[in-house]
């Protein structure tokens, strides 16, 4: 099996998950990769708007080089291939995949940094989702599982189920009064459950 | 420019129609010699799957020293944020304005998109009227299928390509690249393209105007034809669409042209003679395209089983290439044609005929003279082997048509659901659609002189066969007979025909998704057009738009079918026995005595 990791750039963002897939697929087959929808699975992608960290996982008979090589002579230019591995193991589990780490940033962020530290270290976080006509808040402190603030830049692992960061930085300034023009997400880092702890798939592979 | 399209592109529907930058497209540098653009009148998502200008666009990328970028016409929401930004319409891969370019191709494939090329270069802020443009902007050719017509538009192109434009298209770029390096103007450039063999430039031909105001060209543009196919270019990779490649398949292309004889369609008259592609040619190509390009389908473009006997060998040849990577075969216009029996093939599990008439007496006036014998044969073959759904097609406006002919239409889809009915218990599972639209009248067709019904016949016919259907409890699907009269009226438009199209594009009647068709008459009304003119009978005397083309099928071949139609009688197809078209004239035609 060989796992790939990719990262969607520049205007790479406005891809949606259907057609990522079905690019990446595509891609996939020109490597050499055939019968697609049995051999071809994907970590759980983020939403548009979002530039994030995406893997393959590919059951092949070729090789982590071989794959990498083909993918990067034939790769859009909004997508980046940061890598190619063998994993002996022939049957990694995309659902082990649960959490991921994000950024946000925006520049009125640097002078709210005090806000946004109290905001996390209350332990409730809510993101306000639209239910027959009226604003319901939904608590989601129990899908992130750390934050950080530094230099402007929220940082969260979150859970990659049930939880909307879009929605979560929109219902965050709101909460804090903060007027934003553009927030930047970025999906930075993927975790898998290993045992009840969360480890980076970068160091399992 | 990047960052400023990135902040529009999150304010449109569809950002991944403007992005370019797709998988298996080579970086095209912006210091070429030729800087040439294919504008695609359509959306992105209709454009990348259009084999003409995907053709063209591999053709000059694949070709040392030549390229080409392209665009496609953007969405009103896009549009709209174009001019808020005041950033001009680009091109895809290296975001240059269309402005910047020394050349721009339109591939014509719709009639409706006309409105979208005005619009296209009124977004990119050159003229759309071609006398508008000087030196500074660039030249602006048309090619196509539709192409054959070319006067609805001769007042926006510079300048057509006729005929088959791969071969053309090269000696375009050639012909361009010697005049920028001898700093020749506008006028020196058109002077020059129209001494090549099947380049119409409408500024330099001689229209003349007769005592009733008919305008008629001078001279004559023979259309070009590619004769041995296997040595056209054919693309052997094919990039992969920001948006919808789920859909997209491997194409070949086994024939080109058609010797059937329907005597409404223009395609089987303008690509005559039929040429054929050897087997190996198709197979490698097939192979190049899944191979290169992860496609998981491969599309056989035919016009009929019949139309390439050797497909059953073709599809034999295919079978270790398509198994061995999953790669699903689909014939175009075949249907569940089970005598083919591939495993590749796509198990199709409706049966779709294109019958057009709905009796044998007008199936002969069309010269498509399937008895209903046969038709219910094919129906009770295809229920025997499973199929419960059958898609019929037909026409309405036919000329001849009678209200009997229309009758035939509601009994033949009854006789089928009887059919049905005597070989299976449950009559529920039986799936029939009826899907009508109304005759248009074609250049160079022998229908070319026939009357468009006008659109409230048009809906009194439709409505007509709805009412029959629903009473058999048959599904009716039919078309929009106001956009159908548009149709008629730019396939057989002169050159009056321009400044509608150029009023309406400004006006919103645009080809998008929603094209308004009430709005075009309100603008063609203002702009002094009498629709009536087009929609009318012609004369066999009169003078037609498009004469001064030469196709190599004589105008007398179609005025001889016209007559032999009149007397209900059919013409063989050209591979039986030669009918005497014309070609054989031009050296062209492999059934004629040339």
């Amino acid at each position: 099996m060989v796992i790939v990791k990719i990262r969607k750039v520049r205007d790479g963002i406005f891809i949606d998950g259907k057609n990522f897939i079905s690019i990446v697929s595509r891609l996939c087959f020109v490597a050499g990769v055939y019968f697609k929808n049995e051999s071809i699975k994907f970590s759980p992608l983020s939403k548009s708007n979002i530039k994030s960290i995406e893997y393959v996982a590919l059951k092949t008979e070729l090789g982590a080089k071989e794959v990498e090589d083909a993918l990067q002579n034939n790769h859009p230019s909004w997508l980046e291939i940061l890598g190619a591995y063998n994993l002996f193991d022939d049957e990694f589990d995309m659902s082990k995949v649960v959490a991921a780490k994000y950024t946000l940033s925006c520049d009125e962020f640097i002078a709210e940094e005090k806000k946004l530290k109290e905001y996390f270290e209350s332990g409730k976080q809510y993101i306000i989702k639209k239910a027959d006509g009226e604003s319901v808040a939904v608590d989601v402190s129990d899908k992130i599982y750390s934050s950080s603030v530094e230099n402007g830049v929220v940082t969260i692992v979150a859970a990659t189920e049930d939880f909307d960061v879009e929605a979560f930085a929109k219902s965050m300034t709101k909460a804090l009064e903060i007027n934003v023009k553009d927030i930047k997400i970025e999906r930075k880092q993927l975790f898998i459950d290993e045992g009840g702890e969360l480890q980076d798939i970068d160091e399992y592979l | 420019m990047e960052k400023n399209l990135i902040e529009i592109l999150k304010k449109v529907e569809k950002p991944a129609r403007y992005m370019g930058g797709e998988a298996l497209v080579r970086p095209v540098g912006t210091q070429m010699r030729v800087k040439f653009c294919l504008c695609c009148p359509t959306l992105y998502e209709m454009g990348m799957k259009r084999r003409d200008a995907n053709i063209l666009y591999y053709l000059l990328n694949d070709r040392k020293g030549y390229s080409a970028e392209r665009c496609y016409a953007p969405q009103v929401d896009m549009a709209r944020e174009l001019l808020k930004e005041g950033v001009k319409l680009f091109s895809l891969e290296n975001k240059l304005p269309l402005s910047q370019f020394d050349l721009l191709a339109f591939s014509l494939e719709e009639e409706l998109d006309y409105f979208n090329i005005a619009y296209m270069l009124t977004l990119a802020k050159i003229p759309a009227e071609a006398v508008k443009r000087t030196s500074d902007f660039p030249l602006i050719f048309a090619y196509g299928k539709l192409a054959f017509n070319p006067e609805p538009l001769a007042n926006i192109f510079d300048f057509f390509i006729i005929g088959d434009y791969e071969d053309m298209a090269v000696k375009v770029v050639d012909a361009i690249m010697k005049a920028k390096l001898s700093n020749l103007n506008k006028q020196e450039i058109l002077t020059k393209l129209a001494q090549i063999e099947g380049i119409y430039v409408p500024s330099l031909i001689e229209v003349v105007k007769d005592k009733k105001g008919i305008v008629k060209i001078k001279g004559s543009v023979k259309s070009q034809v590619i004769r041995d196919l296997d040595r056209a270019f054919f693309p052997t990779k094919l990039m992969i669409s920001n948006i919808g490649s789920e859909s997209e398949s491997a194409f070949i292309e086994p024939v080109r042209g058609c010797g059937a004889g329907c005597r409404f369609c223009q395609e089987g008259y303008v690509s005559r003679p039929v040429r054929e592609r050897r087997v190996q040619t198709l197979v490698s190509q097939a192979t190049s395209q899944i191979v290169n390009s992860g496609f998981d389908r491969l599309r056989i473009a035919l016009p009929s089983a019949e139309a390439f006997p050797r497909l059953k060998n073709l599809l034999t040849l295919l079978e270790p290439i398509c198994s061995s990577k999953g790669v699903e075969v689909e014939v175009e216009n075949v249907g569940c044609d089970n005598e083919l029996n591939s495993k590749i093939l796509k198990q199709e599990d409706e049966l779709v005929l294109s019958l057009e008439a709905g009796s044998e007496r007008l199936r002969k006036i069309i010269n498509k003279p399937l008895s209903k014998g046969e038709i219910l044969n094919r129906v009770e073959k295809a229920f025997n082997e499973g199929t419960n759904k059958i898609r019929l097609f037909f026409m309405v406006g036919l000329p001849y048509e009678t209200a009997e002919d229309l009758m035939e239409i509601i009994e033949l889809a009854l006789a089928i659901k009887q059919l049905y009915k005597s070989k299976h218990q449950d009559e529920n599972k039986l799936q029939i659609v009826v899907q009508t639209s109304v005759f248009i009248p074609k250049a160079f067709t022998p229908f070319q002189w026939s009357a468009f019904i006008g659109i409230k016949e048009a809906e009194k016919r439709l409505g007509f066969i709805a009412k029959g259907l629903s009473q058999i409890g048959v599904k009716n699907e039919s078309c929009n007979p106001t956009e159908s009269a548009v149709s008629a009226i730019m396939l057989r438009g002169d050159r009056e025909v321009s400044k509608c199209i150029i009023e309406g594009a400004k006006r919103g009647v645009l080809n998008l998704g929603n094209f308004d068709a009430n709005l075009f008459f309100d603008v063609a009304k203002d702009c002094g057009i009498d629709s009536s003119k087009y929609f009318a009978k012609k004369d066999i005397k009169d003078v037609l738009a498009w004469d001064f083309i030469d196709v190599g099928v004589g105008k007398q071949f179609f005025i001889k079918e016209l007559v032999r139609a009149q007397k209900d009688e059919t013409t063989d197809k050209c591979a039986n026995s030669c009918s005497n078209c014309g070609l054989q004239a031009r050296g062209l035609c492999k059934y004629g005595n040339c």
